[in-house]
């Protein structure tokens, strides 16, 4: 593990190095999407191999998928993390996920250094407070529906989403985004509402004002989008991959009273600092790719923008961009289209680091059965 | 290009009404030139896709093409398979604007209706040649199915190949193409191109071994199907495994249904995992069998019903006698029904426990005499207790005769075919042939009746009736008997006898 955080620590420090002019230095592109075939990525693999993480490898006009692994790996400071999610234990009678068992909404998004056992709150305490209250027990009787999906994992803040519906009592239907410090996922899981604490944009009034009126004034005819209920909606926020860079997304939502499931989802002026995202921008106008590349999803601009990646629904396709124009594409992958979760390049030596380290990583899932079984609440 | 009538039938879609434009005349999109007041946010809309500054950009006076535009890239700029408005507010502005036709497919292709996608897709590269090689994706949704594809799919699959060779899903999915229409030895010719130039393209492979389980005499599916496993849809590997199944490769099934269980949706998961377990049984490891049935329980406990009495079967292969009568007693207890109540019989059966086995069976009857499927067990079972049982049996089947001989009120040919049936089971062939004629009278446009009557006058040798009753059935329906050869053999084996040979 101390060889893994030393390698990762390099190509931090020496990300910004010069490069050479002549020769096309060897990158590689680190990118995690939810699972292949997986349209609601909690559903797959019962959570813990629900995303995959992809290495490209790019070496003069060649491009190759060097590592393809079923967990969602990144670097950090310290070396490669894992973060996952873990869904109810399921036992006998009762489905995962959207039932009546008593741990239905007992999911769990963890962090932890790669091969490392998360730190998992234990279900029991959620439990107790479930029996000594009124409002617990009838939750606990009626069960709801409940789940996790990512959108962002940077170096240090990770961006999800919490889905909540109660059956119990008054119903409530909660679509919870959040941005959290992964350092802080990683002390002690996130499962339940304010466990932890999420991270807010600084947010004046004028732009709140300016951003509400152009999503009440969009044609929109959902009563969510009225400006009444976005008024007294709940704000949050999550970061998702757009088509040149990592977006805010920001949500007004209303999980209880007379509006409750209502979620408007609003373009805001805001930016992510790269505090959040990283290096994180294509250095190349958006109307030189479109034209280009009509299906383009998203792109990526190497580090020191030689290479773009273009993303379309079927391949991911490599360019060499020459004053701010693309010709025909160098290198091509077949590919299947998902959200991106995770973003990162490492230049030169460093890609093959990245290749040795992640071709070798294990998750703490694949360990040890005991272990696991240990982390099943 | 298009031959004119293809041209013609391209016209079928929407936008072919307008005459094509040339290649030569088409305007590729070029960035926007905008008045210079209004250039900062044209520019941050168009090449940075800053929403706001499209806004901005939207609500100045602009010429119509480059206010077309901006209508694009704020289309662009919001998030994928958003509203298409913008685009049909561009298209208007712009009618010769090739991105806006092609974003305006890719929208609709959002809302799953990839048939109304296919005429904007050709619309955009007619009107941009540099998007030739977009002739693939084009081919790839008709490949999906669109009826009025068919004549113009293997030209667009021409297209493809002469503008995008090495894209490297242009072999497979022309060979799908071809395979669709049924020229098979042309799509052999290009899964195997596409193969050598890629041996693991699992889509080339995945023809290959379409074609080599259809015909084994062309050659052997197996590396093909090998290769394929890897690389195509949960779907795909759902219909290979069933394929496999039959085929009785039960090794290579079970490795298509794991790969499936790993990259299905919750729904087909459990199918897959399902069909895995029945495999499993075929290959004779019952304990994983019953694993699979046990989880699925666990969690489905809905569909006990259906699934106790497989799982118990799965224990009972795997030699868990005393769990394996628990579950068939549970699956009982949750289904009180023929099939539960002959799946415990059965197991008393093949425990030699015939006398609980007859009572099983016996209630099975009860609850339902026309699970006449029991009867066979339930006499081979009263076979087994001895001789001394014969009346017993007699004096039962007697019982439920009784039971379910329909009542003078009942007037329903469905019913009485049914009694038929059960009595032709029973060996009660001269009932039955009354059965199934009353049937056949109730309802003159019911052809089962018919042939179910030639067979109990055939099972006592009464031919002459049995050619009526045969003959009777092909005039209510012509071209039965081919579709029944067990009845049409018995017919012309009727005739025969009828000439003095013996059946």
């Amino acid at each position: 593990m101390k060889k893994l955080a030393f390698a990762t620590l390099i190509f931090f420090v020496s990300f910004s190095s010069s490069y050479a002019a002549d020769s096309p230095q060897k990158l590689a592109f680190l990118f995690a999407v939810p699972q292949s075939s997986c349209p609601d990525e909690y559903e797959c693999g019962n959570g813990q191999a629900a995303f995959e993480t992809f290495l490209l490898v790019i070496d003069g006009d060649q491009m190759k998928v060097a590592v393809r692994t079923p967990h969602l790996y990144f670097p950090r400071k310290s070396g490669f993390w894992e973060v996952g999610i873990l869904p109810p234990k399921i036992s006998d009678g009762q489905q995962n996920g959207g039932t009546n068992s008593p741990s239905w909404d007992d999911w769990k998004l963890w962090a932890a250094p790669v091969g490392q056992k998360p730190a998992l709150t234990p279900a029991h305490e959620k439990t107790e407070k479930a029996e000594t209250s009124e409002e617990g027990k009838e939750t606990e009787q009626t069960g709801g529906v409940r789940y996790f999906t990512i959108s962002l994992v940077g170096s240090d803040y990770l961006s999800f989403t919490d889905y909540f519906e109660s059956y119990a009592g008054d119903l409530s239907y909660v679509t919870a985004p959040m941005i959290l410090p992964i350092d802080d996922v990683a002390k002690q899981a996130y499962s339940e509402f304010s466990s932890i604490q999420p991270w807010t944009p600084p947010l004046s009034p004028e732009q709140y004002q300016s951003d509400l009126e152009r999503c009440a004034s969009a044609e929109v005819e959902e009563p969510g989008y009225s400006r009444e209920a976005l008024e007294t909606g709940s704000q949050g926020w999550r970061i998702i991959r757009g088509r040149m860079r990592w977006d805010f997304e920001w949500s007004l939502n209303h999980a209880t009273g007379a509006a409750r499931g209502y979620n408007a989802v609003c373009t805001t002026s805001l930016r992510p600092p790269r505090s959040l995202i990283g290096a994180d921008s294509v250095k190349l106008a958006w109307n030189q790719i479109l034209p280009r590349v009509p299906d383009v999803q998203t792109a990526f601009s190497s580090p020191d923008g030689s290479v773009l990646l273009v993303f379309t629904k079927s391949q991911i396709l490599a360019f060499r961009p020459a004053e701010g124009t693309l010709s025909k594409p160098f290198a091509r992958l077949n590919y299947d289209p998902h959200r991106i979760l995770m973003s990162q390049w490492a230049v030169g030596k460093y890609a093959d680091n990245w290749a040795q380290i992640l071709s070798q990583a294990k998750s703490w899932t694949e360990l040890s059965p005991s272990v696991r079984a240990d982390s099943q609440h | 290009m298009w031959s004119p009538r293809q041209t013609t039938l391209i016209g079928l879609f929407i936008f072919f009404v307008a005459a094509p434009t040339s290649i030569a005349q088409s305007t590729p999109p070029s960035a926007p030139k905008p008045a210079a007041a209004a250039s900062d946010a044209v520019r941050a809309c168009v090449e940075q896709l800053d929403f706001s500054s499209c806004e901005r950009a939207e609500k100045l006076r602009l010429p119509p093409k480059e206010k077309a535009e901006v209508l694009i890239y704020k289309y662009s700029a919001g998030p994928l398979c958003s509203s298409e408005v913008p685009l049909d507010k561009a298209i208007k502005l712009d009618p010769q604007n090739a991105l806006a036709y092609f974003l305006k497919a890719e929208a609709i292709l959002c809302t799953g209706d990839r048939y109304a996608a296919i005429p904007f897709y050709i619309k955009a590269i007619e009107l941009n040649p540099e998007w030739k090689p977009y002739y693939v994706d084009v081919g790839l949704l008709m490949n999906l199915g669109c009826p009025a594809c068919d004549s113009i799919v293997l030209k667009t699959w021409q297209l493809a190949l002469e503008f995008a060779p090495d894209d490297p899903r242009v072999l497979a999915g022309y060979g799908n193409a071809l395979l669709a229409q049924k020229k098979t030895s042309e799509a052999q010719a290009m899964f195997r191109k596409a193969l050598e130039r890629n041996p693991s393209d699992a889509v080339a492979a995945f023809g290959l071994c379409q074609i080599y389980l259809g015909s084994p005499s062309l050659g052997s599916y197996l590396p093909f199907c090998e290769t394929a496993i890897p690389g195509i849809s949960d779907s795909e590997l759902g219909s290979l495994a069933y394929q496999l199944e039959q085929k009785k490769d039960y090794s290579l099934a079970e490795t298509a249904y794991r790969r499936a269980i790993t990259i299905s949706t919750r729904d087909s998961r459990k199918s897959n995992r399902l069909n895995l377990a029945a495999v499993f049984l075929y290959e004779n490891k019952a304990k994983e069998a019953a694993k699979i049935y046990r989880d699925y329980l666990a969690t489905n406990p809905g569909d006990a019903g259906t699934w106790m009495d497989p799982y118990a079967n799965a224990l009972e292969q795997s030699g868990e006698i005393k769990k394996a009568e628990e579950e068939y007693l549970s699956a009982i207890d949750l289904h009180y029904e023929c099939g539960t109540l002959s799946g415990l019989g059965g197991f008393y059966s093949r425990q030699k426990r015939y006398g609980e086995a007859a009572q099983t069976f016996e209630k099975a009857l009860q609850e339902n005499w026309d699970c006449h499927y029991v009867i066979p067990q339930l006499r081979e079972v009263f076979a087994k207790l001895g001789q001394n049982h014969d009346k017993e049996l007699a004096a039962y089947v007697n019982k439920l005769i009784a039971a379910a001989r329909p009542g003078p009120e009942v007037q329903n040919s469905d019913r009485y075919y049914r009694f038929a049936n059960f009595l032709n089971e029973l060996g009660r062939f001269e009932d039955a042939a009354l059965a199934y004629r009353k049937a056949a009278g109730l309802d003159t446009n019911e052809v089962p009746p018919l042939g179910g009557l030639g067979e109990a006058f055939f099972a006592l040798g009464r031919y002459k009736e049995a050619v009526a009753a045969y003959e009777e059935a092909e005039h209510r329906q012509s071209g039965y008997l081919d579709a029944a050869p067990e009845l049409k053999k018995h017919y012309l084996e009727s005739l025969a006898a009828l000439k003095g040979k013996k059946p």
